[in-house]
């Protein structure tokens, strides 16, 4: 064992205080002086362009967080409709979903995200485009859950951002990120850069990664048989429910569950397609409860969804998938809702 | 309260410091309100852990004083064995009744409780002083003093294991003394070093390897990232080195100057040298009570000494492995670390060295390779992870290399932490206070992050 150092190891030598002390003042005011400065910096620059504390009201996408961006997007008054939900529905565009149906579409969606935050989200748009807003609801298995918890958080949403108060937003806006967008937004204001990704969401992804083994294990995977009982709560749902009654009557929602490749659909006659079946109907309630609210079901077994060569992988689709989707959107927006009305 | 916090940093450790000086004048209120900052920071977690800790300080201090009054050996031991039982009782209840279950086939049910933190440190700290009491070592000390031993804010979570004569006789003391300067200054460097360990090097580590050891609990590890499990070695060095440099530099601050923990293990060149370096108070209190008394029990006989030896080395690990956690991957890993010290004594004894480089990569090697057994969930997880480096490491990204190159070389080529610190105060330099400022603003970023991962410690 090596010998533990003794107590009088920071000692000081006779006559060293004063230079002491004023090294401990230095580092002290360096420390608040640098900390104050940067945090004030980054509440004034507004680094997700939330409109709070600063004097800059436009809308500037700073960083490559989606989770973090879509903050500023929520507030952009160049849109008027919303397209929620996770990596499901991140291949639906909404440039030409716009130019079918009339209305300005942003993407909202974020990858891996739990449907109850991506309600924080949608709340947040539609209170920033308050009566005039519409949804599109991009629903997946995850809403079927028989409980709020069911399934891990893979992703942090930074729920403080859309909805918080000023003193909860003032103790968390000090964080590595915001201080990247903070200097990205300088230079944007300074037009030095460029918008870190679009400002309607959307960009063709060229980076998604898929195991070379995946049309492999797509070919002999297991469909899904076991599940809750279908009578068990949908309390996903639920919220979707509570915040569709909540939006003002005028506010157009459609509910889509989009194709998913045949091998993760549910085995037919299983439990899990009982389950399925039953969460399905707990949708089109929703929407039968409700003006302006629409249901569409494209996750059913077809010749498209039997094909692997329309998938990345079991759950998600390729842009030729996507296209047909934007199509059916606009489609039902269209014959519902429709043209768009003037703002 | 964890450290790497804002409440902390920004909010109780300024009031502490706060009140330390107020009270510095009145020699009779230093104890009191350094015991009230330890309690308040101790509940901050959940008040309710004081209904353990308050009692443990009083009945342990009364068993104490009467022992002194009795001189009978056996209040010692009841002590020492109540503070086992408690101990046990609540760390160990899942582990005992699953191995009963297993032997008896009797299903006990789901049987747990919440660990209160620091109660792995704090049975330690009053079993030093109680064992030394009966060896005539420790002399009585007051109630507030004795308190203060047991729930000293700067080390009741998670140490360093202090003795109680390396600081009984600094508590009370004057902080502002003259001079206090140098030593508060230190405290800061000691303090912006831990939580930069932490939040720079170890939380890194722990987001990239935190995925492949849940993976591991899954299913298997085809990719060759199982790789990136190794660096676990490095992950809790940092945590751990971190959290004691935080120690040591509050209480430095404060007045008080506690052991260090860590000596730069990642350069030893042999697995002894290696304990002598790694989680030092833990080292020491172990060789002083298990070990010591193990082997040198004369169980056996003279002729039986060196075996005798050999044995208390195996135990002395085993049990520290399962210090560490209850389980028997916990145990398996201080096992394996216990067969490594016999085995470096039987080499340094019958066999010539093998070299420093050699040394050094044979008993950094080992750890790291044996720290899967203390990462791992279950044996089966840890095969997992095993199993999985017979692949190539390709699938680990240059952004996971660099996490893990950066750590390496922290921890096997920079000074340990009091070195930089030692260096840092030859002299007051500014550019010294303006770069550990700069440091400190980027960890107070970094903490800001809002998912300030806890000590690993802290389940101990």
């Amino acid at each position: 064992m090596q010998s533990i150092p003794a107590e009088s190891e920071f000692a000081v030598e006779r006559g060293a205080e004063p230079a002491w002390r004023r090294w401990l003042v230095l580092f002290i005011a360096a420390l608040l002086g640098l900390a104050g400065a940067l945090y004030l910096a980054v509440v004034l620059l507004d680094p997700f362009s939330t409109g709070r504390f600063t004097p800059l009201q436009r809308i500037d996408i700073a960083i490559h967080s989606v989770a973090l961006s879509n903050a500023g997007r929520v507030r952009d008054p160049s849109f008027d409709s919303a397209i929620m939900g996770n990596s499901v529905a991140r291949r639906i565009d909404p440039a030409r979903l716009s130019v079918a149906t009339g209305r300005r579409f942003v993407l909202l969606a974020v990858d891996a995200l739990l449907p109850d935050q991506q309600l924080v989200i949608a709340r947040a748009f539609a209170r920033h485009h308050r009566g005039t807003a519409s949804f599109v609801f991009v629903l997946d298995p995850f809403w079927c859950a028989d409980n709020v918890r069911a399934w891990p958080r893979r992703r942090e949403l930074q729920e403080w951002l859309y909805q918080s108060s000023d003193f909860e937003y003032l103790s968390r806006i000090f964080f590595p990120q915001a201080i990247e967008a903070a200097g990205r937004r300088l230079l944007i204001l300074a037009g030095r850069l460029g918008p870190a990704r679009p400002p309607n969401g959307y960009e063709p992804i060229n980076t998604l990664y898929v195991p070379a083994d995946m049309p492999e294990r797509m070919r002999t995977m297991q469909r899904p048989r076991d599940a809750a009982a279908p009578d068990a709560p949908f309390p996903l749902l639920d919220l979707l429910a509570h915040f569709v009654a909540g939006v003002e009557p005028q506010v157009n929602v459609l509910m889509i569950f989009p194709p998913a490749f045949v091998g993760s659909l549910p085995e037919p006659g299983s439990a899990a397609d009982r389950r399925e079946a039953a969460c399905k109907g707990a949708a089109q309630r929703i929407a039968a409860g409700r003006p302006n609210t629409e249901y569409l079901d494209l996750r059913i077994e077809n010749e498209k969804t039997r094909l692997i060569a329309n998938f990345y992988d079991p759950n998600h689709y390729r842009d030729d998938i996507a296209r047909e989707i934007e199509q059916a959107i606009a489609g039902r927006f269209l014959s519902a809702f429709g043209a768009a009305r003037e703002r | 309260m964890l450290f790497n916090s804002y409440a902390f940093l920004l909010a109780f450790l300024p009031a502490a410091i706060l009140v330390c000086r107020i009270v510095d004048p009145h020699p009779r209120a230093r104890i009191p309100a350094l015991i009230a900052l330890s309690l308040a920071f101790y509940a901050y977690w959940d008040w309710r852990f004081l209904a353990l800790l308050i009692p443990s300080i009083v009945i342990n201090w009364w068993a104490a004083k009467l022992y002194l009054a009795t001189r009978r050996g056996g209040v010692v031991t009841v002590a020492i064995a109540a503070n086992l039982a408690v101990l046990a009782a609540f760390k160990y209840p899942a582990f005992i009744a699953d191995n009963l279950a297993f032997a008896t086939g009797v299903d006990f049910g789901h049987v747990g409780a919440v660990l209160p933190l620091g109660i792995s440190f704090f049975t330690f700290h009053h079993i030093m002083y109680l064992v030394d009491l009966r060896r005539g070592r420790a002399p009585e000390y007051p109630l507030d003093r004795y308190a203060l031993y047991i729930c000293y804010f700067p080390q009741v979570l998670s140490g360093p294991l202090v003795r109680w004569n390396e600081v009984m006789h600094q508590f009370g003391r004057e902080i502002f003394t003259p001079g206090w300067q140098r030593r508060c200054a230190a405290g800061a460097m000691f303090v912006v070093l831990g939580l930069a360990q932490k939040v720079f090097l170890g939380d890194p580590l722990g987001r990239i390897i935190d995925p492949i050891y849940e993976q591991a609990l899954a299913g298997a590890l085809p990719d060759g990232r199982a790789w990136i499990g190794l660096a676990f070695a490095f992950q809790v060095f940092f945590d751990f080195a971190g959290y004691s440099d935080v120690a040591i530099g509050l209480a430095l601050i404060l007045g008080v100057q506690l052991p260090r923990n860590f000596d730069a293990p990642f350069r030893a060149s042999s697995i002894q040298e290696f304990w002598q370096s790694w989680h030092m108070t833990l080292a020491r209190f172990l060789r002083d009570y298990v070990f010591f008394p193990l082997a040198y029990s004369g169980i056996g006989g003279r002729e039986h000494r060196v075996t005798r030896q050999l044995v208390a080395i195996l135990i002395t690990m085993a049990l520290c492995g399962l210090w560490h956690g209850a389980a028997w991957h916990f145990v398996l890993w201080g096992t394996l670390q216990g067969v490594a010290l016999i085995w470096g004594a039987v080499w340094r004894r019958y066999l010539p060295s093998p070299g420093l480089v050699l040394g050094w990569a044979a008993t950094v090697g080992f750890f790291v390779f044996t720290s899967v057994f203390f990462r791992g969930a279950t044996l089966d997880a840890i095969w997992r992870i095993y199993e999985g480096l017979l692949i190539p490491p390709f699938g680990v990204t240059t952004r996971e290399w660099r996490i893990i190159a950066l750590a390496v070389f922290v921890a096997v080529v920079l000074p340990p932490s009091h070195e930089i610190v030692r260096r840092l105060t030859e002299k007051p330099r500014a550019i010294v206070a303006l770069g550990l400022a700069a440091l400190g603003v980027a960890v107070l970023v970094q903490i800001g992050r809002g998912e300030n991962d806890e000590f690993i410690y802290f389940q101990f």
